[in-house]
């Protein structure tokens, strides 16, 4: 049937609005965000090392095939930490920002007479969009790098204790 | 003609080495924290009799780190001890480096009933257990004595070195390594809380609102007292 088969094509066609509208919903972030995300986290995991070889006194030679594969590990839960953080923010912040994002809009588009309403909508929807998206972004990559660095200090330091009670690691042979 | 000798110091010094003297040890009490040997003999001549001490004053014994030895002789008996020499041979040049102070130590004259300190810092080579041994220490009793009188310091005994990296770790405040932590973590948080805030106060009129209603609110009150 080609009037079915017609329909369907006009159907699968997204326009910009729902496409924006998709993009708003969806869980998967764009190759910059992904980007700067693990970059983010890569930065963030390499950190703890000067933590566990400076002040726990680790040797990084013995240690080092742990504290790669630890980075590796880290570098991956904080970015698909920023992910999913990014997520939950970012319907909080477009329903927070909703109303200063029109009166500004609003205010740039006022001018321009050639606009139609629908036009005007979908600039503001994008607008919307991007400062939910930039201020979700930043606060994620933010509580996620303070909320990753409190808990590995406070781990790293119950862990150790528990690991090293002695004081006391004398070798069996006397001098 | 027999004499009966009360030699009295601070029980704090005890276990001590008592050097060998004219005379016989009869009795040894402890009264309010206080040391009594007494010691009996023939009354043919006035002698020295010279207690010591050997202690090692640091709470923790630390690879690569000072360790203070002190030394302390006391002259119980009735005349000066001349020509005292401590020898202290327990500290192998293998295990010890000697950072201030002498092995070997000699006094011309101890007086009798004053007391003699001598310190030595040594610096453990490696970690491990260590026997503190008694240092010698040899005198002549008397001036015109024929031969020298030979005796122990009181001994410390069995103590264990840390480890370096131990004790670091355990009491180490680590001040510049965590001020360097610091700054390291510093643009990670401060530059995206920077960014999100500054976006934040350009949107967010939910503090300008609540404001500009509680003046309202204020004035209104105010001009309609």
């Amino acid at each position: 049937m080609p009037g079915g088969h017609g329909s369907s094509s006009r159907h699968h066609k997204l326009t910009r609005e729902e496409e924006l509208l998709l993009q708003d919903f969806s869980r998967n972030v764009s190759t910059k965000s992904s980007a700067l995300f693990y970059g983010n986290a890569m930065i963030i995991s390499v950190i703890p090392i000067w933590l566990f070889w400076r002040i726990h006194q680790m040797d990084v030679y013995e240690s080092a095939i742990l504290f790669v594969l630890g980075t590796i590990l880290s570098c991956y839960l904080v970015a698909f930490a920023y992910k999913n953080v990014k997520f939950v923010l970012k319907h909080k912040v477009a329903q927070k920002r909703e109303a200063a994002v029109n009166m500004e809009m609003m205010k740039k588009l006022a001018e321009d007479k050639k606009m139609n309403k629908k036009e005007k909508d979908e600039r503001i929807l994008w607008k919307k969009n991007e400062v939910a998206d930039y201020e979700a972004t930043t606060f994620s990559i933010f509580y996620n790098n303070a909320l990753y660095l409190t808990l590995l200090i406070t781990i790293s330091f119950f862990m150790l204790k528990s690991l090293n009670a002695t004081l006391y690691p004398f070798s069996s042979t006397s001098f | 003609m027999e004499f009966v000798s009360t030699i009295r110091c601070s029980a704090s010094f005890f276990p001590m080495t008592l050097i060998p003297c004219c005379g016989h040890l009869e009795t040894v009490q402890v009264k309010d924290n206080e040391l009594f040997i007494s010691v009996t003999g023939e009354e043919t001549e006035k002698t020295a009799r010279l207690l010591s001490t050997k202690n090692v004053m640091n709470q923790y014994l630390v690879e690569g780190k000072d360790i203070i030895i002190e030394y302390k002789i006391y002259n119980v008996g009735e005349s000066a001890a001349t020509d005292v020499k401590l020898k202290e041979e327990g500290f192998p040049e293998t295990d010890f480096t000697v950072v201030q102070g002498f092995l070997d130590v000699q006094w011309d004259r101890i007086a009798p009933k004053t007391n003699v300190s001598h310190a030595i810092v040594m610096k453990p080579l490696r970690y491990g257990f260590v026997n503190f041994t008694a240092a010698e220490l040899t005198y002549l009793p008397r001036e015109d004595a024929p031969e020298r009188l030979v005796g122990y310091t009181s001994a410390p005994g069995k103590s264990g070195i840390i480890n370096q990296k131990d004790f670091e770790r355990r009491f180490s405040p680590h001040v510049l390594d965590w001020l360097v932590f610091a700054i390291m973590t510093l643009p990670s948080l401060g530059i995206p809380y920077m960014l999100w805030y500054s976006s934040k106060r350009k949107y967010d009129t939910s503090v300008s609102i609540y404001l500009y209603f509680y003046i309202s609110i204020y004035l209104s009150i105010y001009l309609s007292i």
